[in-house]
């Protein structure tokens, strides 16, 4: 499925490319009012079905195609997180680098879509229907920078010390969602009030969920002894065949927009995205417990016993393995990592110049809010490129930017919301690119 | 710039997407851990391994305990090993018995006075005639004179041929039915082929109508089967001048019954009879020992039978006084056919002795080692004329063999038995290999175990501890000074008596004999039984599993000085199954932590061999353990801690995987840093352990892959 997403888009795009002509002076806007004046107002429009570069006067009918992946992180680069998840190896190089560029509390968060959407605007509604297939991914982790030592150096490191992992979390999220919700406009002279709602029916692949309470490893002199507390739940839901996980796992989202402008000067939304709830059943696997532990090694009853034993198999991963809670197999359910935000935009300049401001939030670990100002520039009515700075959250500093160009049935725009993080991944935090086409028809 | 653009978006797609087919490993990274490997405690009991040996007293001190049995004797073997005895013993005939015989003779009146008038003289013819005339008349009957009667036969050819009388006797019954006296007769009985005389008898005076009784012994005559009767010299006074009536069929009559006769020999039909009856002891010569009573275990009776008797005898033996566990006493019958004439027959037959009780004191039961035995021999009445002589035999052959009692009961001997041998004492001599160890203290109890029920007195003339590695020591001191007594066990219920030597420091330099460790002891017994003889009651028993039993136990306090003490061990160590990359670990330090609260210092050293005990490796070369720190009162509290590092690489871990055995090199000292407590003797303590702690420092490639 995902491999003809992945092929349509390129097809498409090199199709429509070719075949567009520069449609700027065609497709030159009137003087009249923009309609693309806000539409390019979030730095995650690309996750949230109710952004759209559509002029709905023109065309009833629109077909989009849209994948982005935002990572953003406050101290993990996004080298370490390619590493993990493309299976690359770790040289001490990279570890040096990477630790180099990490605080003392480590956030870690990113969104990843890639999916088609319809949408079918009437009139008489003065709203559209929509409909749409998006494979999503999530993660998001917070660490604090010893358990990242204590990882990829080893505990050899904290002898005689203490590692506290309390409040470490991991949460990995793959899922396939199909969703149907609608936009409606209501017009009242000035002023237009927009009011979405889209709900999804969302089809579970892949969950992995752990925390870490109130939890400690201490590292005794020359290793004689680890007393490990801990107090932790992990879940995790990928088995099964293919035939089983699709009626299985399933769950739930809804996504809400409410928006309000005045005239063409200014506009408000309110949105958030995602919010919902996955229920894994397929071979759920659980650990969940509370321990205090010393782990003095094998113990063998004695050392004629110690001598004659084999150590065939000695799994290092094993033997902490043991000290872990038994596992169970119960369901256990996913929230979501919403993204509600807040987004004010103003028509600064004749058009030219919009600002875009706002606020977003998830409800994450020592998640803070997010702020961004996203200024849009229209080169042309039907070009506009933005410059993106936000801080928040799990981010440094993010510089973003993004060109879109309109023609009459088609359109793309592509950005990134993090420039240093997805030149340098490895000299900085997160990751950002996104890109958005449409037909329109 | 449209194209710049396409051409960017397409990169970011191939690069987000394309790129996200994932390899099928996942990201590895190198670390370095340190952690615990393995854990384990050497404690007195896995230097010890049987765990018996170690107790633990009230103040949790350690004691070592050894109980072996060191020297079982056994007389019971020699006491109730009775030889194999045969006794063979000719019996003759007792007796043979003819049936009584009877003869009556009578003569009348009426014969008499034919016999008178048929005789020559005119005076016996007169007599005669007067007498036939006189029937049923009264008349004066002169007085006769020399008056006979014809012999008359009598055959007993029926019964018998010939006979030679051994004892004999007639009972003569004379009924005078005449009615004159008859003063005096003679009766005369002869063999009628012979005409030997058998018996000549004078009648008494019997009175008209009168009788008289007499016994005539006939012993030592021979008779034929034919006999004649004859009545000779009759005198009578006649009637006195009386007249009587004369009736001629008045009679005198001779009642003469033959009878108790025994012959020497006699060719006749015997009667049923008791030929046989014989109870004879036979007395086995067992030295000095005098035994009542025994109870078989085993054993065979077999009896030979060789007879000359031409009639058919019945044979039963009894063993007098032998009983089977069921109170049958042991009888057994048994046929001996009739002998051809001239000849003999032999029969043989053999019986179990097992499982019976046998009294041995004899008929009167005032002896000893002696069987009592009674046969009888009985010949039935088979209506058959048969030869038999009181010179007829049976020669009999009864063999009792393969005695093997389980139990006597008597006086059971002096003996004098001598114990001169060595037994393993391996304690200490297992585990230590070389150095000495002082003692506190040794509480050696040899206990006397004695089964038997009877008396006796040891004497230990050598108590010899042997060492490879520090020579010899012999125990001396008061606790070998006197022989020791030993009591008889009691019986009914088996109870045997225990008698122990107490030997400690006290008494004895045994601290010392056991401080060389030991690793045989050589000793030297002395057992004498019944040392004061015979006391005349007879009383001693065995049974043949009593014995005595000389046991050593060792009760050893754990407290000692130690100097030099080598503990040389093997132990399996063959890791060659396990992964030389274990699960990425690459390379590494293996750290031994010892967590230490005995008061010994050791140096280990522990060397891997192969099959032929070829070094491989040497994981631990003079690896110091020190002793736990000691209290105001000798007492370790608290654990000492030592580490040794080894370092281990790949290529070493092949080499370690060649190893088969580890053998184990440990050299103890008692420490002498304690000003309080140097010198003494430091107690082991229930608690004290030596923990072991294996970890390691080591490069490990993490591998982790998210999905």
């Amino acid at each position: 499925m995902r491999k003809y997403i992945i092929a349509l888009p390129l097809i498409c795009a090199l199709g429509q490319a070719a075949a567009q002509q520069d449609t700027t002076e065609l497709n030159e806007t009137p003087k009249v009012s923009n309609p693309l004046l806000f539409n390019y107002a979030s730095p995650t429009a690309f996750i949230n079905p109710f952004s759209s570069n559509w002029n709905t006067d023109s065309t009833k009918n629109r077909f989009e195609i849209d994948a982005g992946f935002d990572g953003n992180s406050n101290g993990i680069s996004q080298q370490f997180v390619w590493n993990i998840l493309f299976g690359n190896n770790f040289d001490q190089k990279t570890k040096d680098k990477m630790r180099g560029i990490m605080r003392p509390q480590n956030g870690y968060e990113d969104n990843q879509t890639a999916g088609v959407r319809y949408k079918h605007y009437f009139k008489k509604f003065d709203g559209y229907f929509t409909a749409g297939y998006h494979f999503r991914t999530m993660r998001a982790a917070f660490f604090n920078k010893e358990v990242f030592e204590l990882l990829f150096y080893g505990n050899a490191m904290f002898e005689d010390q203490t590692v506290d992992i309390t409040n470490t979390y991991f949460q990995n999220l793959i899922y396939n969602q199909f969703s149907l919700g609608f936009l409606k406009n209501i017009r009242q002279g000035n002023n237009t009030f927009s009011i979405g709602v889209n709900a999804a029916f969302l089809h579970g692949l892949n969950s992995q969920n752990l925390f870490f309470n109130q939890s400690s490893i201490y590292t005794a002199p020359d290793g004689e002894y680890l007393d490990i507390e801990y107090e932790m739940k992990y879940n995790q839901a990928h088995f099964g065949t293919k035939r089983e996980r699709e009626k299985a796992d399933i769950g739930i989202t809804g996504d809400a927009q409410f928006s309000y402008q005045y005239k063409d000067k200014v506009r408000l939304t309110l949105s958030i995205v995602d919010f919902g709830v996955i229920n894994w059943r397929t071979q759920p696997q659980n650990y969940s417990g509370k321990d205090s532990i010393r782990f003095e090694g094998i113990e063998f009853a004695d050392i004629t016993t110690l001598a004659n034993g084999s150590f065939e198999n000695i799994k290092i991963d094993s033997i902490l393995g043991d000290l872990l809670p038994a596992k169970s197999s119960s369901l256990y359910q996913t929230f979501i990592p919403y993204t509600l935000s807040f987004t004010g935009s103003v028509n600064a300049w004749r058009d030219k110049l919009i600002i875009n401001a706002g606020v977003q939030y998830k409800p994450l670990r020592n998640y803070y809010a997010y702020g961004f100002v996203k200024v849009n520039y229209f080169v042309q009515p039907t070009l506009p490129v933005s410059l993106t700075m936000g801080y928040g959250g799990y981010t440094k500093f993010n510089l973003g930017v993004e060109v879109a160009k309109h023609w009459k049935k088609f359109d793309f725009a592509i950005g990134s919301n993090n420039l240093i993080g997805t030149v340098a991944p490895a000299a900085y935090t997160g990751v950002s690119a996104y890109l958005r086409m449409g037909v329109n028809f | 710039m449209r194209n710049i653009v396409i051409a960017l978006g397409c990169t970011l797609f191939l690069s987000m997407f394309f790129a996200s087919c994932k390899k099928e490993s996942g990201s590895k990274w190198d670390t370095e851990l340190l952690i615990p490997l393995a854990s384990t405690s050497l404690s007195l009991e896995n230097i010890v391994k049987d765990t018996n040996l170690i107790k633990k007293q009230t103040d949790n001190s350690l004691l070592l305990t050894y109980r072996k049995e060191v020297y079982s004797f056994s007389i019971a073997n020699q006491l109730i090993n009775l030889p194999d005895t045969f006794i063979g013993t000719t019996f003759r005939l007792d007796s043979l018995r003819l049936p009584n015989q009877r003869i009556v003779y009578r003569t009348s009146l009426g014969q008499m006075a034919k016999q008178l008038q048929a005789s020559p003289d005119p005076a016996a013819q007169f007599f005669g005639n007067f007498i036939s005339s006189s029937h049923n008349q009264m008349r004066v009957i002169p007085a006769i004179n020399g008056l006979a009667a014809p012999p008359t036969e009598f055959d007993a050819s029926l019964l018998f041929d010939q006979a030679k009388l051994k004892t004999g006797s007639v009972f003569l019954l004379v009924r005078n039915y005449y009615p004159i006296p008859i003063s005096s007769a003679s009766i005369e009985i002869k063999d009628a082929l012979t005409n030997t005389v058998i018996l000549t008898e004078t009648l008494p005076y019997v009175n008209a109508k009168d009788s008289a009784y007499k016994i005539v012994d006939i012993s030592g005559k021979s008779i034929g089967n034919k006999l004649l009767f004859e009545l000779k010299d009759l005198n009578s006074p006649g009637s006195n001048g009386q007249q009587v009536l004369v009736d001629t069929t008045d009679y005198l009559e001779a009642d003469l019954l033959l009878s108790d006769l025994r012959i020497e020999e006699a060719t006749a039909i015997f009667p049923q009879q008791d030929v046989v009856s014989l109870t004879e002891e036979v007395t086995q010569q067992l030295g000095e020992r005098k035994l009542t009573y025994i109870d078989c275990r085993r054993g065979k009776l077999k009896i030979f039978v060789t007879s000359t008797v031409q009639e058919q005898l019945y044979l039963e033996y009894r063993l007098e006084g032998a009983f089977d566990k069921f109170g049958r006493p042991l009888v057994e019958s048994t046929i001996v056919p009739p002998a051809p004439a001239g000849g003999q027959v032999t029969i043989d037959r053999e019986f179990d002795l097992a499982g019976y009780s046998i009294d041995l004191s004899g008929k009167n039961g005032n002896k000893f080692n002696t069987y009592t035995q009674t046969i009888k021999g009985r010949i039935d009445s088979s209506g058959i004329k048969r030869t038999l002589t009181l010179k007829d035999s049976l020669i009999i052959r009864y063999d009792i063999k393969d005695v093997a009692p389980n139990y006597i009961k008597g006086y059971a001997g002096r003996d004098t038995f001598v114990a001169n041998d060595s037994t393993a004492f391996d304690v200490f001599s297992n585990l230590f290999k070389s150095g000495t160890i002082k003692l506190k203290d040794v509480d050696l109890k040899l206990t006397l175990e004695n089964g038997m029920g009877i008396d006796g007195v040891v004497k230990i003339n050598d108590f010899t501890a042997t060492s490879p590695a520090n020579g010899s020591r012999t125990l001396t001191g008061a606790a070998l000074a006197n022989p020791i007594t030993v009591g008889r066990a009691k019986d009914l219920p088996l109870q045997p008596t225990v008698t122990n030597i107490n030997i400690n420091k006290s008494n004895s330099n045994i601290t010392d004999v056991i401080g060389i460790l030991p690793d045989k002891i050589r000793y030297n017994f002395e057992v004498k039984t019944n040392p004061a003889g015979n006391n005349g009651y007879y009383r001693d028993f065995a049974y043949l599993e009593s014995a005595l039993k000389v046991n050593l136990d060792a009760n050893i306090p754990l407290s000692f000085i130690a100097n030099n003490l080598t503990l040389v061990d093997t132990i399996n160590f063959d890791l060659s199954n396990t992964n030389t990359n274990i699960n990425g670990i690459k390379d590494g330090v293996i750290n031994i932590i010892t967590q230490n609260k005995y008061p010994l210092q050791a140096k280990l050293t522990m060397v891997v061999v192969d099959e032929n005990f070829v070094v491989v490796d040497t994981l631990a070369k003079d690896m110091t353990l020190n002793g736990a720190p000691l209290d105001a009162n000798c007492k370790s509290q608290n654990t000492i801690r030592d580490k040794t590092s080894v370092q281990v690489d790949e290529a070493r871990m092949t080499n370690i995987k060649r190893g088969r055995k580890a053998l184990v090199f440990a050299n103890f000292n008692t420490p002498q840093n304690n000003a309080t407590c140097n010198g003494q003797p430091l107690q082991i303590f229930s608690d004290y352990k030596l923990d072991v702690t294996f970890t390691a420092r080591f490069n490990y490639s993490a591998e982790v892959k998210i999905e």
